[in-house]
């Protein structure tokens, strides 16, 4: 193994030993699948030599190649931050063998605060905030050939914060939020500032710098794009869901309205104790970085849904 | 909380869609992948096709037989051919507080009228709202509402909110204008009430051509108490196109590309494997033209976003 994919670069070679990254070598001939979209997630691979072509189903029996990948490149790392199933499928081009990062060796050390899984978690969070940016900047002028559905944000007061309140009562039904201890609703409630708010305040506006994560515990936001037209709903984020984590991690503008589309209790994290959770030092940072990495999956994953309907609509949907 | 399904396009068997993929809407009475809950409460459906009598009005069927133990329904959908179809399994809370009958089950029709509903989700407080209601239900449909549920008033609703006869066939537009009108309704009704708890109205309403799929929720995340019956997620509603539904390459799919003129639209996707299936958006409409030839200027599906 000469070459580092970009995920590894930089860790040491305990790390690598500790994530036992060259202990598992895979070799699969041209034509064949290393996986397939909707099989359970197990490994994320490291090209070595060869090429893959990353393929997604379609309705109507059709499939669309998301992109190749080649010697010193990963495929399959959405999987570090969600267990959940393949979102497309990895096709062999040229005979391609490489390392195979066990996904059964990383959540443990993940859940044990180790540097190097560590390391990895928050690359990819940073990573899948860079797709989401670059993949709404796609999806920018479809919906201004008319493809989207035309929407106007009002311009409204902003919201008065107060005491964060009861946190384990509005939020202990929700996944992820359910395995939260005393201890760890005082943690959370230390860091948050609790804001109750009316259906179709604007929270936040496109172009702006973040200044504070948004964690719904009441109600929805809604996330829009802009456009020529106004404005088209590209997320929803509703009870125990984050909003605005991209420009959070990335540092970069927002690049989508947020508005509250019905009454609701929102509970505000700061930049600070965002920094705070990032660096993961405590069960709990982690337990709440991890449910953020989660729901950054999920929204890629739409947002590529998203992305298909509406090449298919300007395409003429038929 | 109900599971349902609609289908527009190319004649195929009712089996093929209710019963042979592997998360069928059958499967889905006790096995339904995004609903935690059983769907015991009977079914359901409003088929077309151009060799029935009269094939503009649906075949109606209803029954509070429990759809996975019928075999009337397997030996029905195993003979019938459709180029139509909406059909709804009902469930409702373990609690012993909801009828099981006949009347109470979807898809709602009317006499004379092609046009029928199907709903997932329920209106909280729903009594409360009934007689509010009733000042909007036209005075021929009002005495001809099947039911006290909320369904069957939602439906009455709706009719009363379509401007013409309610003959048909109907406009896409038409429907979707008094879908928005009779949804616009309720948000007043239930303001005036002081109602807030999250209120799922996911429908299917079609006329044979024509068809709209809503996924809707009033006041959603405005959670009361748990447990929260359906889950906490919004009401999901998935739909998938092309060519012909069929068995092919080992499963279930659409196949011909996705500028076919069939659409398939269910709660939840009929296959396990969703790769193929594209979610409603959340607060919108799948509108379904079946008189459209899929030209840009007469596209057969799109997708309106409800700001109500």
């Amino acid at each position: 193994m000469t070459t580092l994919p970009p995920l590894l670069n930089g860790l040491d070679q305990a790390a690598l030993e500790r994530l036992g990254i060259f202990e598992s070598r895979f070799a699969v001939p041209n034509g064949d699948y290393l996986f397939r979209q909707g099989q359970p997630t197990s490994g994320v691979y490291v090209i070595e030599s060869g090429r893959i072509a990353l393929v997604g189903r379609t309705p109507g029996d059709g499939e669309v190649v998301i992109g190749e990948l080649g010697a010193g490149e990963s495929v399959g790392e959405l999987s570090l931050l969600d267990q959940g199933v393949r979102s497309a499928s990895a096709r062999v081009l040229d005979d391609c063998c490489g390392w195979r990062l066990s996904l059964d060796r990383f959540h443990p050390l993940a859940q044990s605060g180790d540097v190097g899984a560590h390391i990895l978690l928050d690359r990819m969070r940073l990573e899948v905030a860079e797709r989401t940016r670059s993949t709404l900047i796609d999806i920018g002028p479809l919906l201004d050939q008319g493809a989207g559905a035309p929407r106007a944000i009002g311009d409204l007061p902003p919201p008065t914060a107060g005491a964060p309140g009861d946190m384990a009562a509005l939020l202990h039904s929700f996944p992820g939020f359910d395995a939260f201890d005393a201890a760890d609703w005082a943690d959370l409630g230390a860091c948050v500032a609790r804001v109750d708010v009316p259906r179709g305040t604007l929270l936040a506006r496109a172009g702006e710098a973040a200044t504070a994560l948004m964690l719904v515990a009441r109600g929805a936001i809604r996330a829009s794009l802009p456009n020529l037209h106004g404005a088209e709903q590209i997320f929803l984020y509703g009870p125990g869901s984050f909003a605005g984590l991209a420009p959070m991690l990335d540092g970069a503008p927002r690049l989508l309205h947020l508005d509250m589309r019905e009454d609701g209790v929102v509970f505000l994290i700061g930049g600070d104790a965002l920094q705070q959770l990032r660096r993961g030092e405590s069960p709990f940072a982690r337990m709440v970085m991890r449910q953020a990495g989660l729901q950054m999956v999920r929204d890629l994953r739409r947002l590529s849904r998203i992305v298909g309907r509406l090449q298919r609509v300007a395409g003429r949907m038929g | 909380m109900c599971r349902m399904l609609a289908y527009v396009g190319e004649s195929v068997r009712l089996d093929d869609l209710l019963i042979k993929p592997d998360s069928s809407l059958i499967h889905q009475v006790v096995d339904a992948q995004m609903l935690s809950m059983l769907n015991l409460a009977g079914y359901g459906l409003a088929a077309w096709d151009d060799a029935m009598a009269d094939a503009h009005l649906p075949l109606l069927f209803r029954s509070t037989d429990v759809a996975i133990f019928d075999p009337n329904l397997r030996s029905i959908a195993a003979k019938l051919r459709v180029r139509a179809l909406i059909a709804h399994l009902r469930g409702i809370p373990y609690d012993g507080h909801v009828a099981v009958n006949r009347q109470s089950l979807h898809p709602f029709s009317s006499p004379g009228s092609p046009l029928v509903m199907a709903h997932n989700g329920d209106l909280a407080r729903f009594g409360e709202m009934r007689y509010d209601l009733a000042a909007h239900i036209r005075p021929d449909i009002l005495p001809h509402i099947a039911a006290m549920t909320d369904s069957a008033w939602l439906y009455a609703l709706i009719l009363s909110c379509i401007d013409g006869d309610l003959t048909g066939p109907f406009d896409p537009a038409q429907l979707l204008a008094a879908t928005e009108r009779a949804l616009s309704i309720i948000r007043d009704v239930r303001a005036r009430r002081g109602i807030h708890a999250s209120s799922s109205v996911n429908l299917l309403l079609g006329d044979g051509r024509s068809l709209i799929a809503v996924r809707f929720t009033f006041d959603f995340g405005r959670f009361e108490r748990p447990p929260f019956q359906g889950g906490v997620n919004f009401l999901s509603l998935w739909y998938t196109m092309g060519a012909a539904y069929q068995f092919a390459d080992g499963e279930w799919k659409m196949t011909g590309g996705s500028a076919g003129a069939s659409t398939l639209v269910a709660s939840e996707p009929a296959t396990r494997d969703v790769a193929t299936w594209v979610e409603v958006p959340e607060y919108a409409a799948l509108i379904v033209d079946g008189a459209a030839d899929g030209s840009a200027a007469s596209p057969r599906r799109r997708i309106a976003a409800l700001d109500i």
